[in-house]
């Protein structure tokens, strides 16, 4: 696994701190799970995510709807549902590419952290914050991000 | 093969669609067969033909609370010259789909409509002996015994069923065209370009139960695994053993 401190630096380092009022939430494949199986947590989770869709727009990237929408046949059906919560499918965009993969070559360049550094660099450079779940200590996945836990 | 449409059952008040169970016996006297020529009559019967009904009846069934099972009417190929009448013939499993549906199956598919919870009712001899409520899939092969009328009421409205037993309408969903996709993206983009322009109109309003519309239509994909086990997984981690359920 790529060490804490070498993901996302760069990231951080580029990202521009947003002064906005609204805050964009980007949510993680857990978190959608959790309130999908109903699980434990998922209602301490639907409450906040309600509270942050009062405070800004909730987003998922392409690498989250990937995973998520593994649920459903058809990728329409994932879309509605999404959109029907106002949880918005924001693609990543050239520069969070870009920034993502130099991450990921500053990194150890295992594989499996690519998804990481994406969902990482999407939460830095197109919205304000986390929202992630069941990662036991979520910082060593996404080191430099805000997080919002539950 | 077409749809065929379901016996009726009547359990605990709530009338359901079940699967016929068993046949029904055309010599037992209290059932009349019309298909059978009758004495002194020259006509020879043309029992009806129905691609929907291939087993060519319909059956109201009837549980009490005591258990019993009872045949209260029957139409089409049979019908009953007392009713109610004792099923005691009846050695059976009853599979009645409760809770909410899975719509994961296409359009297509729905003449095997699948619900979340199957309620088994296993009869002997027109007696309810043992019953169970298990999860579609599930491999749990425990029985409780008799026929606990209170609980499995209120173990149906736990699935979510009760009065909303009967099937929801089915309507097909609207097919996504190009045109949707498009605007769905130029909504997203207009709200996030909005948001980060600090300006108001960004915040929405999400109803706490409309979370639970998440759920329906999702199939877990890894449902033996806990989320942070699934979630390693689909990110090529592969699944490690202590993560499983």
């Amino acid at each position: 696994m790529s060490s804490p401190q070498s993901a996302h630096s760069g990231v951080t380092a580029r990202r521009k701190k947003t002064t906005n009022k609204f805050m964009i939430t980007a949510i993680d494949t857990s978190v959608l799970m959790t309130i999908a199986r109903q699980g434990e947590r998922w209602e301490r989770w639907a409450k906040a995510l309600t509270k942050a869709a009062n405070e800004g727009p909730l987003v998922v990237c392409c690498v989250v709807f990937g995973e998520f929408s593994q649920g459903y046949r058809k990728p329409e059906m994932a879309l509605q549902h999404l959109h029907s919560l106002h949880i918005h499918y924001d693609p990543i965009q050239p520069l969070t590419a870009q920034m993502a993969y130099r991450d990921f070559m500053r990194s150890r360049k295992e594989p499996h952290m690519l998804p990481y550094h994406l969902i990482g660099a999407h939460a830095s450079f197109q919205a304000d914050r986390l929202a992630v779940d069941s990662m036991g200590d979520p910082r060593q996945f996404f080191p430099m991000v805000d997080m919002l836990f539950c | 093969m077409t749809f065929q449409i379901p016996d009726t059952l009547v359990l605990c008040g709530i009338a359901v669609g079940v699967e016929s169970p068993c046949k029904i016996p055309s010599k037992h006297p209290a059932i009349i067969d019309v298909t059978k020529p009758k004495p002194g009559d020259p006509r020879i019967p043309s029992p009806k033909k129905c691609s929907a009904l291939h087993r060519g009846y319909l059956a109201k069934w009837e549980i009490e609370e005591d258990g019993r099972l009872f045949l209260t009417s029957l139409s089409g190929q049979f019908y009953l010259e007392e009713s109610p009448l004792l099923a005691d013939w009846v050695k059976a499993t009853f599979q009645i789909p409760v809770g909410e549906v899975d719509e994961t199956l296409t359009e297509k598919a729905r003449y095997e409509t699948i619900r979340e919870y199957c309620l088994e009712l296993r009869v002997h001899e027109g007696t309810v002996t043992q019953w169970r409520l298990v999860k579609e899939g599930s491999k749990d092969t425990r029985w409780n015994e008799g026929f606990d009328w209170a609980t499995i009421k209120v173990a149906m409205e736990e699935v979510g069923i009760g009065a909303e037993w009967q099937p929801e309408r089915y309507e097909a969903p609207k097919r996504f065209e190009n045109q949707d996709y498009a605007n769905l993206a130029e909504e997203s983009a207009a709200l996030l370009r909005l948001a980060r322009s600090g300006e108001k109109g960004a915040e929405k309003v999400i109803s706490l139960d409309a979370w639970k519309e998440l759920r329906k239509g999702w199939a877990d994909p890894f449902p033996d695994l806990d989320v942070l086990a699934a979630v390693r997984t689909f990110r090529g981690h592969g699944p490690s053993q202590e993560n499983h359920k």
